[in-house]
């Protein structure tokens, strides 16, 4: 049943796991960026202020909230996009015999 | 699939539409029972038929789904659209605690505060981009069943099925506790009785339509919930600043909180106040030094308060609390002990400035980075704290077994993604609240209640002592018959329940928010509730005992275990076990450690094996508990650890945080055992393959 549903996987299975994995990993450094910055450097960045908050505050009760919402919206977006190109590819190319599984 | 997008779309209208129907009739409750309290209708009426009245709409809604089809018992039939899976993950997610607590630590602990809403919100992230989409890929019904397909054999499975269990019955029981403690308070029923009437409500749905009926009614307890949290809120704000929306204006009121808090540091009374604070610390040291004989003494010195009250023919109320006082002294020498100790704590915590909280607009004010080499290290230490807590309620939130069956529900992967968005949403619309709710309670206490008379205190606070004095104490300790703040102890639950009356809103808002509370609570018992009993009944019973079981049999398991685990937790919540309350958070930990290094290497690792993921697995929870058993005091006295407590901690790193060692050394264990032997069978790296690719049914 597993195997019956397996794609054939090719170049362009490849590649689009790689560009996953690139996406997937830059949007987590964002993430961690943002986790580490903004608790590390609180009091330093209280010294500025927004919207009238001391900015460290402002940072952790909405900003860094909001960071996390649009990772998930760039996530979503890129991610229908690669995995649309991955299939459109590989239905031209259903004809054509699969290359070797690609090791992740 | 143009015909299946337009079959989608059809029942996404016809959701919104029933959901809007039910927001309306919920708003026209919400109006009745105004008009009801302006036409003097009894309090605790209006409380009762607030919390059934919700209860019901509950419970109908689960009638409504029942069902005994497999795929829609333990999954919704797969067909739930991302929006509606957002609204029900949310409800799941956000529990008593989320929904009563948050504000609470806030309005306490200040900025430390952070660390909880960053972690309950960040972990979103780990779950949308490592986690849901493939979990759904998978698509099977339940987290061990991932385990046990990836890695092969029973053993991983039975790990996870046994984790699954723990993590989730001592969560769930929390959540009937508070059940528990919301109708007791709003209604008078009694704690047995609340908690039954409560559970009722969360019967009907799981038993009678699993995940079917679960998510149906989540949706609806979102909605009830948000409204709940947003009504007071905009109220107060509305009445503090004239800002119905305050998100980007209540920085004012914070300016003004950070500048009377500067004023009562400076405060003589206040100053006094800790001072005989401290006295009363050493008082109750002296006492610790010799209990029998300072038993003997306070009995003494009791009666004799009671008799020379009485002989001044003293006020009754004051007469009642010497007696009560005096009819609750300590008969044995351990709890006298326990409540001179206590006494020394609590004294020594409020004989801080501002009664023990820090400065709202300071973060990690235990400390300063600039000053003596002591506070310099208190200043480090809560900011790895701070930031060791973050991370582990991060890994754990996306390691939640009930938070991600949800993800089994949606038709897609694509649909996952975006589900893990919108829940995201609709849990940081109430987190980007509670901050200002705590702020806007604040500037409450600190401009309209602190500083008045005694005897003209308003009236919420006799009302919430009476109810429990452990919720709100005032004691005029320093005896100049006004109300300093280091006098008024407020426990972090009852922000958000008296938020209304501390802000002179009328009563029933403070029902609307009970109701809330009820909400939250009772939609994450039920996603609980069918996670334990999936966990027992389809992967222990089907998948190890009883393979040949049909889907109906299974079903039927499932639905007599979700009434054994619920009698179970209800009678472990009736027990009143408040200890159990240190274990909340120790669940974030031990998720993390458990499943985090396991799902993620099982999607993103082709290697990670067996033997790996068992090692590491049972390294991960290895660490985390000898970490909490080292280091939690109600543990180390169970087992009987007398190493210094000092020498038990790893980088000073609190227990609760214990996760973020165990997740390190449970992911290190994996990759090492894994290397070491033979790699995973074609089968498994063919499921690796369908989880990370689009199959063509995605096309």
């Amino acid at each position: 049943m597993l195997v019956q549903n397996q794609p054939m996987l090719g170049s362009a299975h490849y590649s689009f796991w790689l560009k996953t994995r690139r996406w997937t990993l830059g949007l987590l450094a964002a993430w961690l960026l943002v986790n580490l910055c903004v608790p590390w450097f609180a009091r330093d960045l209280d010294r500025f202020s927004f919207l009238g908050f001391p900015l460290g505050y402002w940072l952790a009760a909405e900003g860094a909230l909001l960071v996390y919402l649009l990772l998930i919206a760039i996530y979503v977006v890129v991610m229908d996009r690669l995995e649309a190109a991955l299939l459109a590819q590989t239905a031209a190319t259903a004809s054509s015999t699969g290359a070797a599984p690609t090791q992740g | 699939m143009g015909r299946a997008d337009e079959l989608a779309r059809q029942f996404s209208r016809v959701l919104a539409w029933r959901y809007a129907l039910f927001l309306i009739g919920f708003w026209v409750l919400i109006a009745v029972m105004a008009a009801a309290e302006r036409a003097g209708v009894q309090r605790s009426w209006l409380g009762a038929s607030f919390l059934v009245l919700t209860v019901a709409a509950y419970a109908g809604i689960g009638f409504i789904c029942r069902t005994s089809n497999e795929a829609e018992y333990f999954v919704a039939g797969r067909r739930v659209p991302a929006l509606f899976n957002g609204l029900a993950t949310a409800a799941d997610w956000m529990s008593a605690a989320s929904f009563l607590g948050t504000a609470g630590v806030l309005y306490l602990h200040g900025q430390a505060g952070f660390a909880y809403i960053l972690g309950w919100t960040g972990g979103y992230v780990l779950l949308a981009l490592l986690l849901a989409p493939y979990l759904r890929r998978f698509g099977q019904y339940t987290v061990p069943d991932f385990l046990g397909e990836r890695y092969g054999g029973s053993l991983p499975r039975l790990i996870g099925a046994a984790a699954t269990v723990a993590v989730s019955f001592v969560y769930l029981v929390v959540q009937i506790y508070g059940v528990g403690l919301i109708t007791s308070h709003l209604t008078g029923f009694g704690f047995e009785l609340g908690i039954f009437v409560g559970l009722g409500g969360v019967l009907v749905c799981s038993f009678l339509g699993g995940m079917r009926a679960v998510t149906w009614t989540q949706v609806a307890q979102y909605l009830v919930l948000i409204v709940a949290y947003l009504v007071p809120l905009m109220w107060l704000s509305a009445k503090q600043t004239g800002n119905m929306v305050p998100l980007f204006s209540y920085s004012q009121q914070l300016q003004q909180v950070a500048q009377r808090e500067k004023e009562l540091a400076a405060d003589p009374a206040e100053r006094d106040v800790m001072q005989q604070l401290r006295r009363r610390a050493d008082e109750a040291k002296n006492k610790l030094r010799d209990v029998p004989a300072s038993m003997l003494r306070d009995e003494a010195q009791q009666q004799q308060l009671v008799a020379t009250l009485r002989a001044e023919n003293a006020p009754l109320a004051r007469i009642q609390r010497a007696e009560r006082e005096y009819a609750q002294r300590p008969r044995t020498e351990a709890q006298a002990r326990l409540l001179y100790t206590r006494e020394r704590e609590v004294a020594l915590a409020s004989a801080q400035p501002l009664g023990g909280m820090p400065p709202q607009t300071l973060a990690f004010a235990a400390g300063d980075p600039a000053g003596s080499p002591a506070a310099q290290e208190r200043f480090d230490n809560a900011r790895v704290n701070f930031i060791a807590l973050m991370f582990c309620l991060m890994m754990g939130t996306a390691a939640l077994p009930h938070v991600l069956t949800r993800f089994y529900t949606t038709p897609s992967a694509s649909q996952a993604r975006r589900s893990v968005g919108w829940t995201l949403l609709f849990i940081v619309l109430l987190y980007l609240c509670a901050p200002v709710l705590a702020v806007l309670v604040k500037f409450e206490v600190l401009h309209n209640v602190v500083g008045l008379p005694m005897d003209h205190l308003p009236q919420w606070i006799s009302r919430w002592s009476r109810v429990d004095p452990g919720l709100v104490s005032v004691r005029d300790i320093n005896g100049d018959g006004l109300l300093q703040l280091g006098e008024l102890r407020l426990a972090g639950d009852i922000i958000v329940l008296a938020a209304p009356e501390i802000g002179g809103l009328p009563y029933w808002v403070t029902c609307l928010v009970a109701a809330g509370g009820l909400a939250a609570a009772l939609s994450t018992a039920d996603g609980l509730l069918l996670t334990i009993a999936n966990a027992v009944s389809h992967d222990v019973y089907f998948r190890i005992v009883n393979p040949r079981a049909t889907a109906a049999a299974r079903v039927i398991a499932s639905k007599v275990l979700v009434m054994a685990v619920a009698f179970l937790a209800a009678l472990t919540a009736a027990l009143k076990l408040t200890d159990i309350l240190q274990f909340v958070s120790a669940a974030f930990s031990l998720a993390a450690a458990a499943f985090f290094p396991a799902l993620v290497l099982g999607i993103f690792w082709r290697r990670a094996n067996h033997a790996g993921v068992v090692a590491g697995m049972l390294t991960g929870l290895g660490v985390t508990v000898w970490y909490m058993v080292t280091n939690l005091p109600l543990l180390r006295q169970a087992f009987g650890v007398s190493r210094p407590l000092a020498d038990c901690a790893w980088f000073g790193v609190e227990p609760i945080a214990a996760g973020v060692f165990g997740v390190p050394a449970g992911l290190l264990v994996m990759l090492l055992v894994s290397c070491l032997t033979p790699g995973p069978s074609a089968q498994q790296l063919a499921l690796v393959d369908r989880m990370r690719f689009p199959g063509p049914e995605e096309r």
